[in-house]
C-alpha cells in the first residue's frame, strides 16, 4: 500500500508525523483488537499508544513487508500483556499471586527469559506449520475468533455461516490444534 | 505452555495468515465493535474520534463546515507532498555533498570498519597513526577529545583527517582541520577509544532491576541482564562480550535466525538488555557504555549493529 510505504519512510527519517497517520489509518482496527482484548476502552487506549512507540522504537531498523500485519501483531501483544497485568492487578490480592511472583523472583530470569523466546518461536513455527495445513476458510475463521477476537455471531454473518456451524467448526479446529501440539510434543 | 503462550504465538505467525483475517478490514474505518459494547456503557471510539473530541466532529456534518473541511484537507495534501518532495531534494543534495567529500575519507581512528560513507563521532584521547616516515603518535590531548571520522575506501592509501576537535566534552567544538596522509591499513591506525560506562555500571543491584523496568518510561518494560547477573555474581565483570563479527560468521555459516538466537544464547546467556511492551528485543552491547550494541528484534527476525551518537542519532547497520 502508498501510505504504508509512506508511512515507513517517514519513520525511518524520524518524522513524528508518521505516528499521526498510523494513528488516524490504524488507530481504528488497533483499538479494536485491543479492546475485544482487554476489554476496557483505557486499557485499550493505552495499547495504541504503547504501540506507537514499539512502532517508533522498531522501525527502523526493522522495516515490514506488511504495516497493518505488523501493527495488529504487536497491539495483540501488548493487549495480551495488558490483560495479564490488569487481571493480576484485579487478582491482585491472592495468595496465588503473590505464591508466583515470589517463585518467579528466585529463578534465573535471563535463562527463562531467552529460553522462553526459544520456545515461543518454536511454539509459532508449529503453529504456522498447523494453520497452512488447513484450507483457507477455516485459516480464516481461526484467525478471526483467536487473532481479531471476532465474535462469534461476527464470524457466522461475515462468512455467511449459522451460529452453531461457527461453534462447531471452532471446536473442532480447537481440537485438531491440540492434537497437532501433542503430535509435536509440545503438549 | 498456557493459551497466553498460544495467543502471542498467534501474534507472531507470517504477516499472510494474519492478511487472511484482514483482507476484507476497512482499516480507515474499522468495523464499529457494536456487540462487544453492549457490556460495556462506555462508548467506543473510531478511526475518526480517536484523536479529536466528538463534539468537535459533530460539526462535521455542516455542509459549511464539510467544504471548508475539503478545502483544507486540499491545502494540508498539496503542502505535505510539497514538504516530502523538498524533503527528498534536500536529502540528495546532503548525499551529494557527503559524495563529495569522500575523497578525504578514513577509517575510524579504532580502527573499526564502519560501514562506508558513515560519519560517526567518537571520543579519543590520542591517535596514533602511521605516516609515511615510520609510526607516530599524535596527542591531540591530554583530554577527551572528538573526532569526526568517515569511513575508509581504500586501504592502501588512506587519508587521515580530524575534521574537528574539542579540548573537553563541554566546550565547544573548535574546528582543527589537521590533514595526515598515511600509507598504511586502517588497522595501523589506532586510538585508546574512551568508554565512558552505562549508569547501570555504578548502581546497585536493586538499582538495576528498577532501571530495566522504567527504561523508556514505563512501557519499555524489560531487565538489564548482563549487569544483574554480574552484580549476582554469576557473571565475571570482564566476561567476553560478543561482537559483530561473531554473529556475521554464524549468520554467514548458513544458519537460519532461530540457530543464531540459540548459538547466541549458548555462548552469551546474558543479554545487556531484554525487553519491550510488544516486541521482544535483545541488546548485546559490545562495550560497557551501551552505545554500540547489536539489537535483535524477535519476532521481526532482525539483527542489527546500531550506534548511538552523542547527539541522539543512531547508525543502523543490518546484519541480518
Amino acid at each position: 500500500m502508498q501510505t504504508d510505504s509512506l508511512i515507513i519512510t517517514l519513520l525511518q527519517k524520524r518524522d513524528e508525523q508518521a505516528l499521526q497517520m498510523i494513528r488516524s489509518q490504524y488507530g481504528a482496527l488497533c483499538f479494536q483488537i485491543a479492546y475485544r482484548m482487554t476489554g476496557s476502552r483505557e486499557d485499550a487506549e493505552e495499547c495504541v499508544s504503547d504501540l506507537l512507540l514499539d512502532v517508533w522504537n522498531t522501525i527502523p531498523p526493522h522495516c515490514p513487508d506488511s504495516l497493518r500485519a505488523y501493527l495488529t501483531a504487536i497491539v495483540g501483544k501488548i493487549a495480551i500483556k495488558k490483560y495479564e497485568y490488569s487481571h493480576r492487578l484485579k487478582r491482585g490480592g491472592t495468595q496465588f499471586d503473590v505464591a508466583l511472583d515470589e517463585l518467579a523472583e528466585i529463578l534465573p530470569s535471563s535463562d527463562m527469559r531467552v529460553e522462553q523466546e526459544i520456545e515461543q518461536r518454536e511454539l509459532t513455527a508449529v503453529l504456522t506449520a498447523w494453520l497452512r495445513t488447513l484450507p483457507a476458510k477455516q485459516q480464516r475463521i481461526f484467525m478471526q475468533r483467536y487473532y481479531l477476537s471476532d465474535s462469534v455471531q461476527e464470524i457466522a454473518e461475515e462468512n455467511q455461516m449459522g451460529i452453531s456451524a461457527v461453534k462447531m467448526m471452532l471446536m473442532r479446529l480447537r481440537k485438531k490444534l491440540k492434537d497437532y501440539l501433542r503430535k509435536e510434543g509440545l503438549l | 505452555m498456557n493459551a497466553f503462550d498460544l495467543m502471542n504465538a498467534l501474534r507472531d505467525v507470517p504477516e499472510d495468515l494474519i492478511g487472511i483475517c484482514l483482507d476484507d478490514i476497512q482499516t480507515e474505518n474499522a468495523k464499529p465493535i457494536m456487540n462487544d459494547t453492549a457490556n460495556h456503557a462506555t462508548p467506543i471510539v473510531t478511526s475518526q474520534n480517536l484523536s479529536a473530541e466528538p463534539t468537535k466532529q459533530s460539526g462535521a456534518h455542516s455542509p459549511v463546515f464539510a467544504g471548508i473541511a475539503v478545502a483544507a484537507c486540499l491545502i494540508f495534501a498539496v503542502g505535505f507532498f510539497v514538504f516530502l518532495f523538498q524533503s527528498s531534494h534536500d536529502d540528495l543534495s546532503v548525499q551529494n555533498e557527503r559524495e563529495d567529500s569522500m575523497i578525504l575519507e578514513i577509517t575510524t581512528a579504532s580502527g573499526t570498519r564502519l560501514p562506508e560513507a558513515v560519519k560517526t563521532t567518537e571520543k579519543h584521547t590520542t591517535v596514533s597513526y602511521t605516516d609515511t616516515t615510520g609510526t607516530s603518535t599524535e596527542a591531540v590531548n591530554a583530554a577527551e577529545t572528538d573526532l569526526i571520522v568517515y569511513s575508509i575506501t581504500t586501504e592502501s592509501d588512506a587519508t587521515l583527517s580530524i575534521l574537528s576537535t574539542t579540548d573537553t566534552i563541554t566546550q565547544e567544538i573548535r574546528t582543527e582541520l589537521t590533514t595526515l596522509t598515511t600509507t598504511a591499513e586502517s588497522t595501523a591506525i589506532t586510538t585508546t577509544k574512551v568508554v565512558v560506562p552505562h549508569k547501570i555500571m555504578s548502581m546497585t543491584l536493586e538499582e538495576v532491576e528498577h532501571e530495566g523496568e522504567i527504561r523508556d518510561g514505563p512501557v519499555m518494560f524489560g531487565s538489564y541482564e548482563r549487569r544483574i547477573a554480574q552484580l549476582k555474581g554469576l557473571l565475571a565483570e570482564d566476561a567476553k562480550r560478543i561482537s559483530v563479527d561473531e554473529v556475521r560468521q554464524m549468520l554467514n555459516s548458513g544458519m537460519c535466525f532461530d540457530e543464531v538466537l540459540k548459538a547466541i544464547y549458548e555462548q552469551y546467556p546474558y543479554p545487556d538488555y531484554i525487553g519491550g511492551s510488544g516486541l521482544t528485543l535483545i541488546e548485546y552491547w559490545l562495550d560497557d557504555s551501551g552505545n554500540d550494541y547489536i539489537l535483535v528484534a524477535v519476532e521481526s527476525e532482525s539483527i542489527d549493529h546500531i550506534i548511538h551518537n552523542d547527539d541522539g542519532s543512531d547508525i543502523y547497520d543490518a546484519i541480518t
